[in-house]
């Protein structure tokens, strides 16, 4: 060998034995070690002195050397020239280290297997640090969809908290709840049922997918059933196969809930009710949906509470406001009745000191203006005291103290007589009173004057045009007596139809037309007292119809 | 005296303004009445009156709508009073631009002092 060819080699081979990252070492054609570098004994952990001479199955673990793999190994590289693969290694103490293996079948100018280089890398390292990324990745994933879920729970318990928080009445608010936490647990039933009156059993209040039970009004008494056992443990119960017994209320039997879990309602601790839910089919119930439902629960349980205030301070409100209009109503009343009851007072005061005048200054009035003067007192003085009887007949009506003074009397003579005082009042207006001969009826004579008289009143003061006024009396069948009130004057507008026998409501109020506004009221009153009927009818052609129906009442046929 | 004194009566009430016409012709006025704010708007360029007693709560046309009406004839015009059964009287009076106001019932005096207050001078 030529000195520098010499040199080169030698290089080589201390290159080769002092490499500290690899193990390199030669195997003859049989697989006994022929040489040892540096890194070799670092990985390996034996000395050149140990190793040289023995054969490499020693590296690898028992299990492999009794399937033959270091054989297997040397026969590939024979055949492919080199065999490459990581695997498991044994160190001289026995560890174990992830090894990166390269085994290259050395050939001479001929061709001849001479041997095996083998270079081993310890990937141990790494192979740690990809299993422990892997491990992170893992943990990641797992804690990512743990979030994901709690998440997912949180959505759930906002949108239950949302509907909680709104405004709604009890019933919206609460079947707004089911409709989430049924989604939000996915089970076929949800129910809510609320402590009764008596504090001793509970009923169900609201339900999805169990509605009968609301509407059956079944009532679960306190520790008996699944929800009276909630009830009384005040504890959340799990039935996850539903046996004959544990449940009372015939809508879960007839049902055939498999699967139940409920929760107590709790307010600051008191007991409102109970809350469950339940599935068609067997369901575990884990802890997570355990704790999802009592804290729903609590969120329902403040809710149904607000709800109930919040309904109770309507209720008051609605009280209060129609406390408030009655009082208005009054109010204006007083103020109506006043202003009606000044109208005639202003008259008869100013007649009457108009009349002391003349007298005190002697003057002599001429008899037919002296006449004029006193039926014109008389005529306010009885208007002031039909005033004050319609006065007087409302409270007492309001008071529920009507009473009839009842006697069988003939109504030909009894109405026409009312007829003929209203001709005095208007000469406008024609009044036709048709009746028959002779109707015997048991009436209050003067209440059922009073009811023509503000029939025609009315049917004056609101055909200011004057016309016809037609008043009818007929036996309308054995035993009932109808009288008409029929003009043809302005009508009731459609939309006041229905209040105008209502206690100081006038149709007319924007027209100043004058009256208390009771008359109807008072008419109506009086005709049912007597077991009858008064009713406005809008005829075709204008103008109102007012029909009164009496039943002709005991006593009739003795008299006859 | 050089003329008639001459006073619009505007009221619903049949009574009321027969009782004021008869106090007011004794006293020698000459009185002209009307039931609704219509009528009296439809006398008043006839009958050229040295004031008007309106009264407020009329059907047809009350006094809020004939004090309305009144505001636009031409001047000038004889003033207004008001009587009216109402509590506020004196509220209605300035809300039709009335010169004084009677609240019913009122006494024949009242009536004849307010009348020779506002009627004579016009």
């Amino acid at each position: 060998m030529q000195p520098a060819a010499q040199q080169r080699d030698d290089l080589f081979r201390l290159l080769v034995t002092s490499v500290r990252d690899y193990a390199i070492f030669l195997l003859d054609p049989t697989g006994h070690i022929m040489s040892w570098n540096e890194g070799a004994q670092r990985i390996k952990g034996y000395t050149a002195t140990e190793i040289v001479g023995k054969h490499f199955s020693i590296f690898y673990p028992p299990r492999e050397i009794r399937q033959g793999k270091p054989e297997y190994e040397l026969r590939v590289a024979t055949d492919a020239g080199c065999y490459e693969e990581k695997g498991w290694r044994l160190r001289k103490d026995g560890s174990r280290f992830w090894a990166n293996v390269v085994i290259t079948a050395l050939r001479d100018a001929a061709g001849q297997l001479v041997g095996f280089a083998k270079v081993t890398r310890d990937l141990t390292e790494r192979k740690q640090a990809e299993e422990e990324r892997g491990r992170l990745l893992a943990l990641e994933r797992e804690a990512r969809s743990a979030a994901e879920s709690t998440l997912d729970q949180l959505r759930a318990i906002q949108s239950v908290t949302e509907v909680a928080l709104t405004h709604l009445s009890l019933d919206d608010l609460l079947q707004g709840l089911l409709d989430r936490i049924s989604e939000a647990l996915a089970v076929d039933t949800v129910a809510v049922l609320l402590f009764a009156d008596d504090q001793r059993s509970l009923i169900p209040r609201a339900a999805k997918g169990i509605e009968e039970e609301v509407q059956q009004g079944v009532r679960i008494p306190i520790g008996r059933g699944f929800a009276g056992r909630i009830a009384a443990e005040r504890r959340a119960v799990v039935l996850e196969d539903v046996q004959h017994g544990d449940v009372l209320n015939p809508v879960l039997i007839e049902k055939r809930i498999r699967s139940l879990l409920g929760v107590p309602l709790l307010v600051e601790g008191r007991l409102i009710g109970v809350l469950h839910v339940g599935t068609l089919y067997p369901r575990h119930f884990s802890e997570t949906d355990v704790s999802f439902l009592e804290v729903v629960a609590d969120r329902v349980a403040i809710a149904i509470d607000h709800a109930r205030l919040y309904d109770a301070a309507r209720v008051a409100r609605r009280a209060a406001e129609q406390a408030d209009e009655a009082v208005r109503l009054r109010d204006e009343f007083v103020s109506v009745a006043a202003h009606e009851l000044k109208t005639p007072v202003t008259s008869l005061r100013g007649f009457a000191e108009l009349l002391l005048r003349f007298s005190e200054r002697g003057e002599q009035l001429n008899p037919e203006r002296y006449r004029r003067i006193l039926q014109a007192i008389q005529r306010e003085s009885e208007r002031l005291s039909r005033l004050i009887t319609q006065l007087l007949d409302t409270t007492r009506l309001d008071a529920g103290r009507l009473v009839l003074d009842r006697h069988v009397e003939d109504l030909t003579p009894l109405l026409g007589g009312i007829v003929e005082q209203a001709r005095a009042q208007s000469d406008q207006h024609e009044l036709v009173f048709t009746a028959p001969p002779a109707l015997l009826a048991s009436v209050d004579a003067l209440r059922l004057e009073q009811v023509l008289q503000n029939l025609l009143d009315n049917a004056i003061k609101y055909s200011p045009n004057g016309g016809s006024i037609d008043i009818d009396l007929a036996q309308l069948s054995p035993g009932l007596v109808q009288l008409t009130v029929r003009d043809r004057g302005i009508g009731v507008p459609p939309d006041e139809q229905a209040r105008i026998f209502e206690r100081f409501h006038q149709a007319h109020a924007a027209s100043h037309r004058s009256g208390l506004g009771l008359g109807l009221y008072v008419s109506r009153q009086i005709v049912e007292a007597h077991d009858g009927q008064l009713r406005f009818e809008a005829p075709e052609d204008g103008g109102s119809r007012f029909v009164v129906e009496l039943p002709t009442g005991a006593g009739v046929e003795a008299a006859r | 005296m050089t003329e008639t004194r001459r006073v619009l009566v505007v009221d619903d009430d049949d009574s009321i303004r027969e009782m004021i016409e008869l106090a007011l012709r004794s006293e020698g006025y000459e009185v002209v009445t009307a039931p609704d704010g219509a009528a009296a708007l439809a006398l008043l360029p006839r009958m050229h009156p040295q004031l008007v007693l309106l009264d407020m709560k009329m059907p047809l046309m009350d006094g809020w709508e004939f004090a309305r009406r009144y505001r636009q004839l031409p001047d000038p015009k004889p003033p207004i009073v008001v009587l009216t059964a109402a509590q506020d009287a004196a509220r209605r009076a300035s809300e039709v631009g009335a010169t004084a106001y009677l609240a019913k019932p009122f006494a024949i005096d009242q009536l004849l002092d307010l009348v020779q207050r506002y009627g004579s001078g016009a």
